[in-house]
């Protein structure tokens, strides 16, 4: 499609090139050699090269350069390439659920590992070492409780808010109702409908369409 | 030695691997180690550096095969991974490299230059095979991004839409980029003539 309308465009220019307005540019010629110019613009081409040997030339050295091009020797892949990369895939380290495994009880051996030595550069006994560990464990884990508790009780306020919010907007709907008829309901509806769909889709994907 | 897997479709053949069936993979690489190894060889101009590129592709096309979309043709997706790698390589041996979709500096190479003249023909009593030998040693004087398109094009012999596809252009900055290149390239053997 995008081919044919500029084609239109090239047929005029070529037109005039045919009556001997001036030569062709590079791209005409490139795009006559890939087929790309419509008939009308394509017969003017052809009318012009029929005139003018320097056009003719020019048009037959593009020809042969991308012949040329297209006959490179291909270079060769080794018969066994594809057996190499399947190597290459096999060879490469996976971590497997016993890896997995592995690497969490490392981790969590060497923060026991961190914090036993913590206590003993302290140097403090064994007793202290072991009710030291036992109350940062504790105290974490109050802290821990008391970071959730916290946040329940944010997220419960959250919903009371939004409860009575919901309550308000349906009791002022309820007003409404009772005083606007209902076609003015089914309009604003539909109208808030067509709003909200544009919005969240995009005017522009809606009446021009995704570009490919 | 042909299976039933060479009537597989590419879609297919990535299923299939990442069903964990290896040989479905193995029917992937054979079907595009040409045309990758083709494009990479000519970027990089070291056949046993290609090789190795060409592998890498090929091994990060399997780790990330699940972000292919069938929507799209497999090879663009494939060249898509190539172009980047070939990229980075450019950027770490501090190659100039310019996106193509940043216009160019105007210069004689442009497609809409006159083309008539009065010059002895560059291909003039040339043999296309003598031609293509000339060609060869052009194409390492062609820039890297104009290199890229013009390979593509006449070398694997990937459509314009396919370019831009693999690109992420429109089709037109891709075509005018790939005339750029061909004018180029045309310069480069007058030059060498």
């Amino acid at each position: 499609m995008n081919g044919k309308r500029s084609g239109s465009r090239d047929g005029s220019r070529s037109e005039s090139q045919a009556k001997g307005e001036g030569c062709f540019k590079a791209e005409d010629i490139y795009r006559y050699l890939d087929d790309d110019l419509d008939r009308g613009a394509r017969e003017g081409f052809e009318g012009h090269l029929g005139a003018c040997p320097a056009c003719r030339r020019a048009v037959e050295e593009r020809r042969l350069i991308a012949r040329a091009a297209a006959d490179l020797v291909p270079l060769e892949v080794p018969p066994d390439f594809s057996r190499r990369v399947l190597v290459r895939i096999e060879d490469r380290p996976r971590v497997s659920v016993f890896g997995w495994l592995a690497l969490g009880s490392t981790a969590f051996v060497s923060l026991v590992a961190v914090v036993v030595g913590v206590f003993v550069l302290s140097g403090k006994s064994l007793a202290q070492l072991v009710a030291g560990f036992e109350g940062l464990v504790v105290s974490t884990f109050k802290s821990g409780a008391l970071l959730f508790s916290k946040a329940a009780a944010v997220v419960g306020l959250v919903l009371n808010v939004f409860t009575h919010l919901l309550n308000a907007i349906w009791s002022g709907l309820s007003g409404l109702a009772a005083v606007v008829p209902w076609p003015v309901w089914v309009v604003s509806l539909t109208l808030l409908t067509i709003i909200i769909t544009t919005s969240i889709l995009g005017l522009r994907k809606i009446l021009v369409g995704v570009r490919s | 030695m042909s299976s039933m897997y060479d009537e597989f479709d590419d879609a297919k053949l990535v299923k299939k691997t990442l069903r964990g069936d290896k040989r479905a993979f193995d029917i992937i690489i054979q079907r595009h180690q040409h045309s990758l190894f083709n494009y990479i060889g000519r970027m990089i101009n070291d056949r046993e550096l290609a090789l190795d590129f060409t592998q890498d592709v090929f091994l990060k096309a399997y780790a990330s095969l699940k972000s292919y979309r069938p929507l799209f043709k497999f090879s663009t997706w494939l060249f898509r991974i190539a172009s980047n790698s070939v990229i980075d390589y450019w950027r770490k041996k501090k190659l100039p490299v310019v996106s193509i979709d940043q216009s160019l500096a105007p210069d004689e190479d442009g497609p809409g230059i006159q083309v008539a003249d009065d010059k002895p023909s560059v291909v003039k009593g040339l043999e296309v095979s003598e031609l293509g030998r000339r060609l060869e040693k052009a194409l390492d004087k062609l820039p890297t991004q104009l290199r890229e398109l013009f390979v593509w094009r006449h070398v694997n012999g990937l459509s314009y839409e396919e370019m831009a596809e693999i690109k992420r252009m429109p089709v037109g900055t891709v075509k005018n980029r790939v005339f750029q290149a061909k004018e180029r390239m045309r310069r480069i053997l007058e030059e060498t003539a």
